[in-house]
């Protein structure tokens, strides 16, 4: 079972990510929130992934 | 096992129609405005493979899919674009006319107001001002100012700074009134707009740069001249010549113009009313143009489309799908590709050659003049008044043709192709064509 979400939250990475990327590309043009103020939202989002994988990971 | 994910061919063959989509009907979108929306493409690409993989978990295979590499060299691409985009002012909207987001931070507004002694001006120049203008003139001596700024910010502090550092300004330099603000800081940031309400005495003119917002100009005795970036443009009462060139708009309206007009850019709805001058109007219209009351001759040029009006004292329609006119005077010459045409009660001579659509004609008045129409694909009908002297010559390569008028005219229909002839010449030439479709004659 945690193997098996490790698996998930691994394949869902890039997509989430890539979606990530693209609403703050989103946001720049269309309102006050420039990429330059939310960039490290990228950090937290890829963070949040891998520790999700990290915890569920099968144990040696 | 690997698998190949359809999301790479999914956004390719996007891309692909979006470029087909603007080849064919380069007035039906622009890549400038498409260019702001290129984040949805990622988060599109996102969403897709986001679904493959929850598809493939439900069907408990989970498999890591590839992306072929899209991925990676679309997001190149597009990070490359917004480099470019951010630092080429033409490719991005100002934000403040056109589908901006407004959740964040909050709007913060300054009164502007200013007066003072405008005795000698006979120019008003607007200076790259962000934000909906409306110039009127007046009987007075005076220039009067009333308006407001516009602040988006996050909090009053970064407002207010906002605020000082574009200050609105009236310079008098010479005979010239120049309305400036310094906005240059905070362009890109698209956070400020300036709405002002000039009154300046009637006489003079006026000139708009650089700018972007909806300009209404009105009861002015000089010349307009405006070169703006985008925004919808009105004109109304302007005793000298009109110069309109926007690179983006929704609507340019001239009326009563006593000059010459000139109107270039893109955009989508073009209104003209009572001009006086020669007009001029050169660039991609995807809306209606509406011209009434023209006095001296008009041309219209696009990529597809060549127009050119003597007379409009009737009116004048015209939109991608189809042509109306009434009450019009020739010279007409219409080239184009792809249109219906229907043109009622109209004078002088007419020529018009289109690659496809339907050609409807009836001049109404006597005497006839010389018409000449060839259309590639499409039908040609034509209703000339009973008493009408002309010299018909109508072919058609593939299709019917009908004879209403009577005995004045032959028919002839031979295998696919079909003619029809005056029996008897006496009047001006009438030549219809068409490569197929049908043609016919009435009497009304």
């Amino acid at each position: 079972m945690n193997d098996d979400s490790a698996a998930l939250l691994r394949a869902i990475r890039g997509p989430v990510l890539m979606i990530t990327l693209g609403t703050l590309f989103a946001l720049d043009q269309f309102s006050v929130l420039s990429f330059h103020k939310t960039w490290p939202l990228l950090l937290i989002v890829a963070g949040v992934l891998n520790l999700g994988y990290w915890t569920r990971r099968k144990q040696p | 096992m690997r698998t190949r994910s359809i999301a790479g061919p999914v956004v390719l063959i996007a891309i692909g129609v979006l470029f087909l989509l603007n080849n064919l009907r380069p007035d039906f979108m622009s890549w400038d405005v498409l260019w702001r929306y290129w984040p949805f493409l990622l988060i599109g690409f996102g969403v897709v493979r986001l679904i493959e993989v929850l598809v493939d978990a439900g069907h408990g295979q989970l498999t890591v899919r590839r992306s072929g590499g899209y991925g990676w060299i679309l997001l190149v691409i597009f990070v490359a674009f917004w480099a470019i985009a951010r630092n080429h002012p033409h490719m991005r909207m100002s934000g403040f006319e056109n589908g901006r987001l407004e959740i964040f931070g909050d709007e913060f507004d300054y009164p502007v107001s200013a007066k003072g002694d405008a005795a000698g001006v006979t120019m008003l120049v607007l200076d790259n001002l962000r934000g909906n203008l409306t110039v009127t003139g007046s009987d007075t001596d005076q220039f009067e100012v009333e308006g407001r700024k516009q602040v988006r910010a996050y909090n009053k502090s970064e407002a207010d700074d906002a605020d000082r550092n574009s200050q609105v300004k009236f310079v008098r330099e010479g005979n010239q009134l120049i309305v400036r603000a310094d906005q240059t800081r905070f362009s890109r940031d698209r956070r400020l707009s300036t709405d002002l309400d000039i009154k300046i005495p009637k006489g003079v003119s006026v000139e708009a740069r650089g700018r972007s917002g909806d300009l209404t100009v009105s009861s002015i005795n000089g010349s307009v001249d405006i070169a703006s970036d985008r925004g919808d443009v009105r004109l109304s009462g302007i005793g000298g010549n009109a110069k309109v060139d926007v690179t983006h708009s929704n609507l340019v309206r001239a009326t009563d113009v006593k000059g010459a007009l000139d109107v270039e850019g893109r955009g989508a709805d073009v209104q003209l009313e009572n001009v006086a001058g020669q007009v001029t109007i050169n660039g991609a219209y995807s809306g209606t143009l509406e011209f009434k009351g023209i006095d001296k001759p008009l041309h219209f040029e696009s990529e597809q489309t060549d127009l050119r009006i003597q007379q409009i004292p009737g009116n004048f329609t015209m939109d991608l799908g189809d042509i109306r006119a009434q009450n019009i005077v020739g010279p007409l010459r219409l080239r184009t590709k792809s249109r219906d045409i229907h043109l009622a009660d109209f004078s002088g001579p007419v020529e018009i050659d289109i690659e496809r659509g339907d050609i409807v004609l009836a001049p109404g008045k006597l005497p006839i003049d010389k018409i000449d129409v060839h259309s590639r694909n499409g039908d040609v009908e034509l209703t000339l008044p009973e008493n009408a002297r002309f010299d018909l010559k109508a072919n058609t390569s593939q299709g019917e043709v009908h004879n209403d008028f009577g005995a004045a005219v032959k028919s002839e229909n031979e295998g696919r192709s079909g003619s029809l002839r005056s029996v008897e010449a006496k009047g001006p030439s009438i030549t219809i064509s068409t490569e197929r479709g049908a043609v016919t004659i009435r009497k009304g």
